[in-house]
């Protein structure tokens, strides 16, 4: 089936099987060297994107719910301002996450920081979705709550 | 795309009419909720099924209503588990808001829904389980003489001899209601990771009302995922007749008891599983226990 | 980089692999759908050269021939034009199986048992019971789990070249074999490494096998193709029996050790891995005699790879076990235990020279301070493997050790990993390695070569792109690349500083990629303690770990902010890999001091999994004794424990 939507700021028409996992599509379908995971229902959680802005894992979006709808991929994030914030919280703690899941939690600390949560419990749940434990929980409640500071602070800056 | 790989047929009806003409079509179609079950099998993609029809419900908007008074919350199948959190965080039974959030991330939550939770196949989560203990009605909607017909059921009444939801042939649950409860002890436990190794995991949920030291109107429903629920009124019964604090025999007793049942309808549960129901059973009875000892006026 | 793949997805082969399930099988037949020339079965039998490649000159194959020999064995690839295709072609392939019954396949020849050990102690019989021996056992199960990312090998023609991208971490070995599967002249093959994180090494071996079967396929079809697959983590079993004699105080006075290690079906570097072990094995209190062996063995097992160690890390895990039973014993905490045990320098052996323990016990006495070790161990020994009282149990366990770096100078010498340097008549600096994969590590070097021979002009340094002359220089393992080869790079920068004034340009210097070579196997670099908490509900029997303090120290610190992040990691890993459950409230408390020393860069992984396995063994020693202490953990394996009769 044919299915319009917009991916990384690109409108794009794709020519697909209609229950295809977004995960799938981006990782076959659209460019190269996309970093999202298709771990085939074990819940790696390695695959966030941001449809219309929330965060989704895009193993369990079907091609037929992303018709008009907005998605964003890391690859498409990282040369936002946003991502800046991130680096700069990331910087700041002195944490990162690994390179095995750096794409799909900077996808949700981005959610998480633009929400505004700072509820260390709300934060941890989130990232529990993701089955790598390479950042210490500590860790990765300072860097929302930094990333939150950077953002307001430039927000603030820039009006 | 490979040319032997037929792409499934996604209908989208707007309306409860519209799914009706769909359904009496198509009989054999699949329902889709949130997708958050079907896309997370092993080998969801691509599907097995050949010219597969699939109802996409996400645009009825009847299915996302949400209405509340003061005896009952009614949610309609397509509200998400997360809608619901917000919708009635404060109001709604804890042993509710303790199954979602149990769940964990909101990524999951979001795209949950109600309805999906309760009709997902070959495997049972631990909601419906939850839904059971609070005695939650639904609604049925069935295709009969190419007509839709409604009818609320008990969900109890919709759990067969093996503990599986079963609902009949071309019928849909549209709507779920929550009556508010005073039940003052409330219970949710889950152990184990539900979807990714079901056959380790189990849930269980328990609403009553402790008065002085007995149990008005107990109800506890044990789900394993990879089997189905166990409820059983005779279980409820027996938490009735109880005398609480429990001291170690008569705690023995009950799991004995427990534990017959348990093993007179799921034969094949693995000794971890068994081993976490005697665990959650007593962390039951030593809240019970503490209820009764600690808080006798405010229960 | 050399032209990277640039070719659309819709010309090009997808493949995946059909494995073995977990038992042995021999492979009857195989009914292959009819298919058209888009699609592409390989078996063992396809392959234009051999069906075997060689890791260290040792023989590993790429697919099952008849039989498979491990679990998960690699039986076809399976090539379509798409993975929706590949994976309906899966279905309609019919592989016709029995179960094997004969003895496994056999492998190469093993390494005899490597023995080491000193002195001679002989009781003396007096008729009073003055001595005591105490004999514990170490297990570590055999791991072979697929990661939860899948990776992707490609390969390409052009014109006479054979192009390859892979996630390797070992590019050489990938090349090789390429090579031996195809007949390809290696000269004319490409590597282009891709970026990974080898959390286990899990890119050691298994990119050198995909892409053995996707240059074969490209090679079959003209045609740019790529295997997609999951990579598997696998650690060897190992058990370690040492028996102690000691004193009526608890001092030792001799002590044997085995070590035997299943490294699966096919061992990879066995010899190497008996040294490291070795290392680990020697204890760090004084005994009048010692003896040791290490031996391997082969199972029908998923054939163990490095796994972030080479056995250093266990073996050491092992010891520490050791020492907190002895401390039981001789009824004292583990570190008072030690601290009335051990000297202030440690023997000299053939595997590691005479250090001081000051440094270490220091580590010890801070992380001790700060957990309060000594309370929490003394109580949780009251409610040992009983949830009765509270309904669930505890277990606080320590470790504290050195750590080593790199490859023994055995094998170093043996090895020849080399790289070459090279300061152009331009006034640049070219470095030939197949070193290549970090991009951040790589802006480091730079900085280093240029402050050496052409200060604050990084930029024109340069790494050579992988060809056919392309160095090698080994595999990046054990940390190497990141602490041995910087160093490596840096004393020859600033030899090449030296003779680029004197020799004719251009002037080229081949260099050793390994450290140095010691007097004795391995030089120790960096040491620490770790003491880590967990807790077991009788509810769900789960393991979980609730607190770790760690104080490490080393002795240069490049840049501590990276370090305390790979630190953590590192933790993070070693605990999960093992089994335990990290919950949302888990804290970490981890102290890093840097001596100022010089010294060889510590390889932080090999110390920290050490530090993790052997507190965490001993932890649930102490909840739930000897087989709880088996890891990796799991609720099933504590069910077995606790379950049959509540204690254990």
């Amino acid at each position: 089936m044919k299915i319009d939507c917009s991916i990384d700021g690109r409108t794009l028409t794709l020519s697909l099987n209609s229950n295809k996992p977004l995960s799938l599509i981006l990782s076959e379908n659209i460019g190269d060297g996309s970093a999202v995971n298709h771990c085939n229902g074990q819940m790696c959680g390695l695959c966030a994107v941001l449809v219309d802005g929330k965060p989704m894992l895009s193993c369990m979006v079907p091609a037929f719910e992303i018709r008009g709808k907005e998605i964003i991929t890391f690859e498409g994030f990282q040369k936002t301002r946003g991502m800046r914030d991130i680096e700069k919280a990331y910087e700041a703690v002195g944490a990162a996450p690994c390179p095995d899941c750096y794409e799909s939690k900077t996808m949700i600390f981005e959610s998480l920081i633009s929400d505004g949560v700072s509820e260390p419990d709300e934060i941890l749940k989130e990232l529990s979705i993701i089955r790598c434990h390479c950042l210490d929980p500590e860790d990765a409640v300072k860097i929302v709550l930094k990333g939150i500071d950077i953002r307001r602070k430039r927000r603030v800056r820039r009006s | 795309m490979y040319e032997g790989l037929s792409s499934p047929n996604i209908h989208t009806p707007h309306n409860m009419a519209e799914y009706s003409s769909i359904i009496t079509h198509y009989p054999s179609s699949t329902l889709w909720a949130g997708g958050t079950f079907i896309m997370t099998r092993p080998d969801a993609y691509p599907s097995k099924v050949m010219n597969a029809e699939v109802i996409y419900l996400g645009e009825i908007e009847e299915l996302h209503r949400f209405q509340r008074n003061d005896r009952f919350a009614e949610f309609g199948a397509m509200v998400t588990l997360d809608e619901v959190m917000s919708a009635g965080k404060a109001v709604l039974p804890k042993v509710l808001t303790d199954n979602i959030m149990e769940i964990g991330s909101r990524l999951i939550t979001r795209r949950a829904t109600i309805g999906g939770a309760i009709c997902t196949k070959e495997l049972t989560t631990s909601f419906p389980g939850t839904l059971v203990a609070l005695d939650a009605n639904v609604e049925v909607r069935i295709i009969k003489k190419k007509r839709l017909h409604s009818r609320w059921l008990q969900l109890t009444r919709l759990l067969d001899r093996n503990g599986t939801i079963v609902l009949p042939p071309q019928s849909m649950i549209s709507r779920v209601r929550i009556a508010f409860t005073d039940k003052n002890c409330q219970f949710f436990r889950s152990v184990g990771a539900l979807m990714t190794s079901p056959e380790d995991s189990m849930a269980v949920a328990f609403t009553a009302s402790l008065d002085q030291d007995v149990l008005n109107n107990p109800t506890i429903a044990f789900t394993y995922p990879n089997h189905g629920i166990l409820y059983s009124r005779d279980i409820d019964n027996v938490f009735s007749s109880l005398r609480f604090p429990l001291d170690e025999r008569e705690f023995r007793s009950l799991e004995m008891i427990i534990f017959t049942f348990i093993d007179s309808t799921f034969q094949e549960l693995s000794p971890l599983q068994k081993v976490r129901t005697r665990g959650v059973l007593r962390a039951l009875v030593d809240e019970l226990n503490e209820k009764t000892l600690t808080m006798p006026s405010q229960m | 980089m050399a032209e990277r793949k640039n070719f659309s997805r819709y010309n090009m082969r997808c493949g995946i692999l059909i494995r073995a399930g977990e038992e042995a099988l021999h492979v009857k037949e195989i009914k292959k759908p009819e298919t058209d020339s888009r699609y592409l079965f390989l078996t063992a039998s396809d392959l234009p050269g051999s069906n075997t490649i060689h890791i260290l000159d040792r023989p590993f194959p790429l697919m099952a021939a008849e039989r498979t020999a491990f679990p998960r064995e690699i039986i076809m690839a399976l090539f379509a034009p798409d993975y929706e295709s590949a994976e309906i072609m899966r279905r309609e392939l019919k592989i016709e199986t029995e179960k094997a019954e004969n003895a496994a396949v056999e492998t190469a020849e093993l390494p005899s048992a490597l023995e080491y050990g000193w002195g001679e102690f002989t009781p003396q019989e007096d008729g009073e019971k003055k001595y005591r021996t105490a004999e514990t056992e170490f297990r570590l199960r055999h791991i072979a789990e697929p990661s939860l990312r899948n990776y992707t090998v490609t390969a390409w023609m052009d014109n006479a070249n054979l192009h390859i991208e892979a996630p390797c971490e070992w590019m050489e070995l990938v090349r090789s074999a390429v090579s031996e599967a195809t007949g390809y002249p290696r000269k004319n093959i490409h590597v282009h490494p891709a970026r990974y994180a080898s959390k286990h090494d899990e890119y050691l071996t298994a990119p050198a096998v995909l892409a053995a079967l996707a240059a074969t396929a490209a090679i079959k079809t003209g045609l740019p193709t790529e295997i997609r697959d999951a990579a598997v983590f696998s650690r060897p079993g190992i058990e370690v029996k040492r028996s102690t004699l000691t004193d009526e105080e608890g001092k030792p006075l001799s002590e044997t050790v085995s070590m035997s290690i299943d490294m699966g079906a096919y061992p990879i570097m066995p010899e190497e891995y008996q040294r490291q072990a070795m290392a680990g094995l020697i204890p760090p209190y004084p005994l009048k005699e010692f003896k040791a062996t290490v031996s391997v063995k082969t199972s029908e097992r998923y054939p163990a790879s490095f796994a972030g160690s080479l056995g250093y890390s266990e073996a050491l895990a092992s010891t520490e076990f050791h020492i907190s039973r002895l401390a039981e014993e001789a009824s004292m905490t583990p570190y008072q235990y030690r601290l009335s045990m051990e000297k202030e320098k440690r023997k000299f052996t053939d595997y590691l020279p005479g250090f001081e323990l000051e440094e270490q016990k220091e580590t010890a006495a801070k992380a001790v301070q700060a957990s309060t070790y000594e309370r929490k161990w003394s109580a949780n020994m009251f409610q040992k493997g009983d949830f009765s009282l509270l309904g669930y149990i505890r277990g606080i366990g320590m470790a504290t050790g050195s750590g080593i770096s790199g490859f023994s100078t055995g094998f170093s010498k043996k090895s020849g990993f080399s790289a070459v340097m090279t300061f152009t008549q331009k006034g640049n600096v070219t470095v030939n390695t197949s070193a290549l994969c970090h991009p951040g590590i790589m802006k480091k070097w730079k900085k280093i070569i240029s402050d050496r021979i052409i200060p604050g002009h990084p930029e024109h340094v340069m790494f050579l792109d992988y060809s056919g002359e392309t160095a090698d220089t080994g595999p990046d393992v054990l940390s190497r690349i990141t602490a041995s080869f910087t160093s490596q790079l840096d004393s020859a920068a600033k030899n090449l500083a030296v003779l680029k004034e004197s020799e004719a340009l251009p002037v080229s210097l081949r260099f050793d990629a390994e450290n140095t070579y010691y007097p004795c196997e391995f030089e120790n670099a960096g040491c620490g303690t770790a003491i880590c908490e967990i807790m077991i509900s009788e509810s769900d029997y789960t393991p979980v770990v609730t607190e770790l303090w760690a104080v490490l120290t080393f002795p240069e610190i490049l840049d501590e902010s990276t370090l305390l992040g790979s630190v953590k990691r590192a933790f993070l890993t070693s605990l999960s890999e093992n089994g335990v459950a990290i919950p949302l409230d888990f804290r970490m408390h981890i102290t890093i001091n840097a001596t100022g020393a010089e010294g060889p860069v510590a390889a932080v992984g090999e110390l920290v999994r050490a530090l993790t396995e052997g507190a965490l063994a001993n932890a649930l020693y102490q909840a739930g004794g000897k087989e709880a202490a088996v890891l990796p953990i799991s609720a099933r394996n504590l069910e077995e424990v606790f379950g049959k009769g509540g204690k254990p």
